[in-house]
């Protein structure tokens, strides 16, 4: 009988010494490290004929999972010029005044340079 | 006849020479096909796509209602700049998938991508039934920022309108979108001078911008209302926020921003603009300030109409050539929106109804035959909208539009991203939402008198919904639209499952996940190489063609054959 003559000793053995095939499945636990099976998805997956092994017409739409092609964390940069000009409370004063203009106007307008960095930057960073 | 009527009607006059010329503009095989007449050949670069955006997205009726609201109200006017501010962010990261996937399946209108998402024509319909039923008044707000110029120059309600309205209507009738993107430069040249002419008429104010606030600050406090002054007052903090984020995802269902997004040429021509886009709102924000001015110069509104602060103002503090450009900015603003909203809404019911109820096997040509005349006549509505009924009806309208356009975000924007929602649980959702918005833009009066609180009106008076109709002791408002939305997405969540667990069917799903993130020049992307004039054909890389019967059939004039040597 053939070993492999590198690596670790095939476990469980597939064979006895008789070439017949060894107890399914093993008993013993293997000698190295072995990862726990994967729990049982959530998801609801769709109804199929209990005897059929293709998939029946209506599972043939497949929810995707995400797993987009353009997908980036840098995406996440983007909710901040979303989310302070929805915050009033950071600059509903009028000082520091610029120019004359009371913080309210000159902060608002300061955030479309703001949100132009922060997408220019996105745009760099995802292309 | 006055200097400010000379200069206009010049300006006036050259664009509509523009217009007529557009048709010639890189100039296509035919234009009778929609995606030539009403997507421009889906080839506008980086500069043409600005322009269009731009002149899509500020429309007259935003820099003339807007500075209004500013003058009566300070600060609770001055939604639009967070609104126009995050706004860009957010189309950054739906916009380019959106283009992709319609410029793999040759879509030229949300409803037909939506269609083919969820596998259901009829939430398509419902998609370009709410888009068309909410750009008409959209339309026809428009005219009324061009009706406020004219009435500051001194002309009569009616003709002036209506003529300036067939002259639009021809040349879009004739040169689609590239009308439309042609004048949108000259559009933005104008707006860009009125703007630096606010700027200089403020700095030769003794005391400039400082004064002028002062002043304002004090008007505020004399008047009897609560709800105005220099700063958001506390109860008016919920209906500021609801109401910038509300309009940010409506602009981007509305029809129109949709068709200026695809005749961008590619992904990063779109990605690039939107970078750039933010900036313009400064303008829109100068412009803004022109409120405050006009209450430190004392200006009154003619004849009763508020909307003419900001052409009055103009008149009264610029020198007269400077003030019929400004005029003219206006105006013009005024045809770039309504041209492309009138096309957009005529492609949605050309590929959305047309086609999908009355002859689905229309050719090219009939379609854009179709678009260009109800192009027509969704113009003329808009206009008797107008003439026939009163101001106030379009604006109350235009209101309950954009409820009605939010409602389409989980089909369209959602649908982007995922398809796990049910169509029906979709469907269901819109109805929802418009059920719940419809009902309280009912519940809101309409406030007037000169503290803001006595009922001129019982009912549709506005989107702010006072939040002491649920009983709570407050004098907050919120916008209706987000609570629409958030009816609408709740139930379509909830129902999803709820279908799939009663195993009512899905739609088949005729989108790839790749489809989302194809670029010029990826081979599913039709027609990107045939369309632009004078550029030669890319041979890098492969072009799919139609299989010829015969090989003789197979002409040598097709490009693509060119990419790979004869065998």
């Amino acid at each position: 009988m053939a070993h492999a003559p590198y690596g670790p000793p095939e476990w469980p053995p597939s064979r006895n010494r008789y070439g017949r095939a060894a107890v399914y499945p093993p008993t013993t636990p293997p000698p190295w490290p072995v990862p726990e099976p994967e729990a049982p998805s959530r998801r609801r997956t769709p109804a199929r004929h209990r005897s059929a092994e293709w998939p029946t017409v209506r599972d043939r739409r497949q929810v995707q999972v995400a797993t987009r092609e353009d997908k980036s964390r840098w995406h996440w940069l983007l909710i901040v010029p979303i989310a302070l000009p929805l915050m009033p409370f950071l600059y509903n004063r009028i000082d520091p005044t610029l120019l004359g203009l009371p913080f309210f106007y000159w902060c608002q307008l300061g955030f479309a340079f703001l949100a132009s960095g922060v997408i220019a930057f996105v745009h760099h960073k995802v292309r | 006849m006055s200097t400010q009527l000379a200069v206009f009607l010049a300006v006036f006059g050259s664009v509509t020479l523009m217009g007529f010329a557009a048709a010639r503009w890189r100039r296509p095989d035919s234009i009778h096909s929609l995606e030539e007449w009403g997507l421009g050949g889906r080839a506008f670069g980086n500069w043409v796509t600005f322009f269009l955006l731009s002149g899509d997205v500020y429309t007259a009726y935003t820099f003339v209602a807007v500075p209004t609201l500013v003058y009566g109200m300070g600060a609770t006017g001055f939604f639009p700049v967070p609104f126009l501010v995050i706004v860009y962010p957010m189309l950054f990261v739906v916009l380019a998938r959106f283009w992709s996937v319609c410029h793999v399946h040759g879509f030229v209108t949300p409803a037909e991508f939506v269609r083919a998402r969820f596998g259901s024509p009829g939430l398509g319909t419902v998609v370009a039934v709410l888009g068309i039923v909410a750009t008409m008044p959209y339309i026809a707000l428009q005219l009324i920022g061009m009706e406020a110029v004219f009435e500051v120059m001194g002309l009569p309600k009616g003709w002036p309108l209506t003529l300036a309205f067939v002259v639009l209507a021809l040349y879009t009738f004739n040169s689609g979108l590239r009308g439309p993107a042609l004048v949108s430069i000259v559009k933005d040249a104008l707006i860009l001078w009125a703007v630096l002419a606010v700027l200089m008429i403020v700095a030769m104010t003794p005391g400039q911008w400082e004064t002028i606030f002062k002043i304002a600050e004090d008007r505020y406090a004399v008047t009897p209302r609560t709800d105005d002054g220099l700063l958001l007052p506390v109860q008016s903090q919920l209906n500021y926020v609801t109401l910038a984020l509300g309009s940010a995802v409506a602009l981007f269902l509305y029809p129109h921003t949709l068709t200026g997004v695809l005749a961008a040429r590619n992904r990063g021509t779109l990605r690039r603009n939107l970078a750039v886009l933010p900036v313009y709102t400064l303008t829109l924000g100068v412009l803004m300030l022109v409120g405050f001015a006009a209450l430190y110069d004392g200006t009154q509104p003619i004849g009763g109409n508020a909307n003419t602060v900001v052409p009055q103002w103009f008149n009264e503090n610029a020198p007269a050539w400077c003030a019929g450009l400004a005029f003219a900015a206006i105006g013009v603003g005024a045809m770039v929106p309504a041209a492309i909203m009138s096309i957009a809404a005529a492609n949605l019911f050309t590929r959305d109804i047309y086609r999908v109820y009355l002859r689905p096997r229309a050719t090219a040509k009939e379609e854009t035959y179709v678009s260009k005349s109800v192009s027509l006549t969704v113009k003329f509505g808009a206009l008797l909208i107008l003439l026939l009924l009163n101001t106030q009806f379009a604006i109350d309208l235009q209101l309950i539009g954009g409820v009605l356009i939010m409602q389409t975000l989980p089909a369209v924007a959602l649908g982007l991203y995922t398809n796990w929602f049910h169509r029906w649980a979709l469907g269901l959702g819109v109805g929802a939402g418009l059920v719940v918005g419809l009902f309280m833009l009912w519940q809101v009066p309409k406030l007037g008198g000169t503290d803001g609180r006595q009922v001129v009106r019982e009912h549709f008076g506005g989107s702010a919904w006072p939040l002491n109709n649920l009983g709570l002791d407050s004098d907050a408002t919120i916008y209706v639209g987000i609570v629409a939305l958030a009816v609408n997405l709740l139930v379509a969540a909830a129902l999803t499952p709820l279908l799939r667990a009663a195993d009512v069917r899905d739609g088949r799903d005729d989108t790839r996940e790749h489809d989302y993130v194809a670029d010029e020049g990826d081979p599913t992307v039709r027609r990107m190489t045939e369309i632009l004039d004078g550029e030669p054909v890319p041979t890098s890389f492969f072009t799919p063609v139609s299989r010829p019967t015969r090989f003789e059939n197979a002409s040598d004039d097709d490009p693509s054959r060119r990419a790979y040597p004869r065998l």
